[in-house]
């Protein structure tokens, strides 16, 4: 049997469109507006002045000569998303998604969020496009992080606290589903990751692939050559998608998913979906997933909160499978522990997320020589996190 | 015992209750699924709940957890069903997501139900392009796989919808999630009228929001040949815990009353 329209949005047998009927229409309709617009010289020209002159774009990569040094292996990149306004890589989508929905006419803009990160970049995007912004949010998550709640408030964001199932992310993206179901055609849903229905996996993905670019002709003047090794955390999976995507036909260049591993190995004590997860759907789209022997959804942890996720951009799961990408998990610890390094050592104290890339780039550093080049991608700056570090090493240390 | 589309064919509009396996607990779900049966219900609904229902509004979500909390499972809800279809003639829809389903393995599960006498299967999360995932299984074990309409669906894809639906095509009333509503939209009236007027010979049944039998009367003067009723009966039985099987049984009554 075969259908007049395409069943596209895989990568392989990943991804897909597992949404009820009353979003089918719309999905369909963003996939046709975005594919049209990215190549749109007029979207694309307001979208650059804004990545410049509103968010902060170029980010420079730079050499952590000595963190490199201290570690004695190979040199170490960080690709510096953490200097965007805001504080994270999460603004590059929500300028693009928010101008997105701008062109197609929506007023009224709904988003989830976990730990606050992308729902303070939707706040600001909005803002900043005269849109008007709802924010889901978890009240578990809302009372960890009440200073991006306030954040999103000053923002002109309207907040709505989610009180069902675990009350964490993957409820709030529940939430603003059936918010979308509700209100479909004159609301636009702004996810914010690589994960969903098609096409915002492709979307979050091509919005998120500046970081790439940049860092790869950046890289490329300081070393006159491509890394050997990208590196990113990987939760949704936005951050990681946007620098590995442009060296993805670079085969030599090896890209490294660095997952959640939490507390250990039993499931609810970790995040590592691609590593520990058993394939199935969650929020329209074929994937790994943490879920029990009957398929429900498990419980996550992460100290990370951009991680604390149950499941993965559906790119991911497809680069697993194919072996482009490999995946690798690092602990609560090991991440903490990459967060005061960084911070010691070269004066920037990273997002806990990024510091599971950097713990993970840390390590293998010191197996490789001296004239690899390995690039991290510094997603997040880390002030959101000092009270859950401080809370986690009681008393600083030196 | 009869197929779903003699049912249909064989009555005017038939009232299809809707019950969460396992709200309030397994023992009372089957219990009360066998007082609906009594009552001369021909089509059933049973959910197996899934943890994160995005279709379902509050009621159903809450009635979910419950059932999750008490013990539910796939396995334990199919048996259940089992029972049930061996002492009554009244067919039974399984009502849940695509994830339950895809882990206890696709072929596996159908051959489950086409073992417990099961009908059909709805899952509000496979739309017409994913549901080839499904629909060959569920042909090979003669399961009817009952796709869903809705009124954002134009009517080019309410055409394919309404063909290759099998059993019935479940007409979601109005945009949003399921749960009561006090009054029924236009959206309903107009689902109906246009699936009637692109398929005039095939089944459609309505749900989302029918409250009371008033709104299921109206519905099928409209023409759906099935109503089907759920978050009004999880209320039911929520506000009547100790006696619920009577409150259920007078519910059901009220509706097939006016039918």
């Amino acid at each position: 049997m075969r259908y007049n329209l395409p069943v596209d949005g895989r990568f392989g047998r990943f991804g897909g469109r597992f949404v009820p009927e009353t979003l089918m229409e719309a999905l369909m309709e963003l996939e046709e507006n975005y594919l049209r617009l990215r190549d749109d010289p007029g979207f694309v020209e307001e979208l650059e002045r804004l990545l410049e002159t509103y968010a902060g774009r170029p980010t420079p990569t730079y050499y952590a000569e000595n963190l490199s040094k201290r570690i004695g292996g190979a040199k170490i990149y960080l690709k510096r998303e953490d200097l965007l306004h805001g504080g994270a890589h999460k603004i590059n989508n929500t300028l693009g998604q928010g101008l997105l929905a701008k062109r197609l006419g929506k007023k009224r803009v709904i988003a989830e969020t976990g730990a606050g990160q992308h729902g303070v970049a939707t706040a600001m995007a909005c803002a900043a496009l005269g849109l008007k912004a709802e924010i889901y949010m978890g009240e578990e998550d809302m009372e960890r992080q009440r200073i991006n709640v306030l954040r999103m408030r000053l923002l002109g964001a309207e907040v709505h606290p989610v009180r069902s199932g675990s009350r964490t992310l993957k409820d709030a993206i529940n939430e603003a589903l059936r918010d979308w179901v509700s209100n479909v055609e004159d609301t636009y849903y702004l996810l914010g990751s690589t994960v969903g229905p098609h096409p915002y996996p492709i979307i979050v993905r091509d919005f998120q692939s500046v970081i790439g670019r940049e860092a790869k002709e950046q890289v490329m003047r300081e070393e006159g050559r491509l890394p050997d090794y990208v590196i990113a955390c990987v939760g949704g999976g936005s951050n990681a998608m946007g620098i590995f995507y442009p060296f993805i036909d670079d085969g030599d260049v090896r890209l490294v998913g660095v997952e959640a591993g939490g507390e250990g190995d039993t499931l609810g004590k970790h995040s590592a979906s691609l590593l520990r997860g058993v394939e199935g759907v969650l929020h329209g789209s074929l994937t790994y997933i943490l879920q029990d022997e009957d398929g429900q959804i498990a419980p996550t942890h992460s100290i990370a909160a951009g991680l604390d996720y149950p499941a993965v951009g559906p790119e991911h799961s497809y680069l697993k499978e194919t072996g482009r990408a490999e995946y690798v998990s690092v602990s609560d610890e090991e991440a903490l522990q990459a967060y005061l390094l960084l911070s010691k050592t070269e004066g920037i104290i990273p997002a806990l997320e990024s510091a599971h890339a950097l713990a993970y780039a840390v390590k293998l550093a010191g197996r490789l020589r001296r004239d690899d080049v390995i690039l991290v991608n510094l997603s997040g700056r880390g002030d959101k996190d000092l009270e859950t570090v401080l809370r986690r090493i009681g008393e600083w240390r030196d | 015992m009869a197929g779903l589309d003699e049912r249909f064919r064989r009555n005017s509009t038939l009232f299809i209750p809707y019950l969460t396996g396992g709200f309030p607990s397994l023992e009372k779900s089957e219990r009360i699924l066998r007082a609906m049966a009594d009552e001369g219900v021909e089509i059933m609904e049973v959910g197996i709940p899934f943890s994160d229902p995005i279709a379902d509004g509050i009621t159903i979500q809450e009635a979910t957890t419950i059932a999750l909390s008490s013990g539910a499972t796939p396995r334990k809800i199919l048996d259940m069903v089992g029972r049930i279809t061996s002492s009554y003639d009244t067919s039974i829809v399984l009502m849940t997501y695509l994830n339950p389903i895809y882990r206890f393995g696709v072929e596996r599960f159908l051959e489950k139900m086409r073992e417990k006498n099961v009908s059909g299967i709805i899952i509000p999360d496979l739309p017409l392009e994913e549901a080839q995932l499904i629909k060959h299984p569920a042909q090979k074990h003669g399961i009817s796989l009952i796709l869903l309409a809705s009124p954002t669906t134009n009517d080019r894809r309410l055409t394919r919808i309404l063909r290759e639906s099998m059993g019935f095509t479940y007409l979601v009333s109005l945009k949003g999630t399921t749960g009561e509503r006090d009054a029924i939209p236009d959206s309903a009236y107009q689902i109906i009228r246009r699936a009637k007027r692109l398929a005039p010979n095939k089944p459609v049944a309505i749900g989302f929001g029918i409250s009371n039998p008033q709104h299921a009367r109206k519905l099928a003067q409209e023409g759906a040949d099935g109503v089907v009723v759920g978050s009004k009966i999880i209320s039911t039985i929520k506000s009547n815990i100790n006696d619920a099987e009577a409150n259920v049984r007078k519910l059901i009554r009220s509706f097939l009353d006016v039918l």
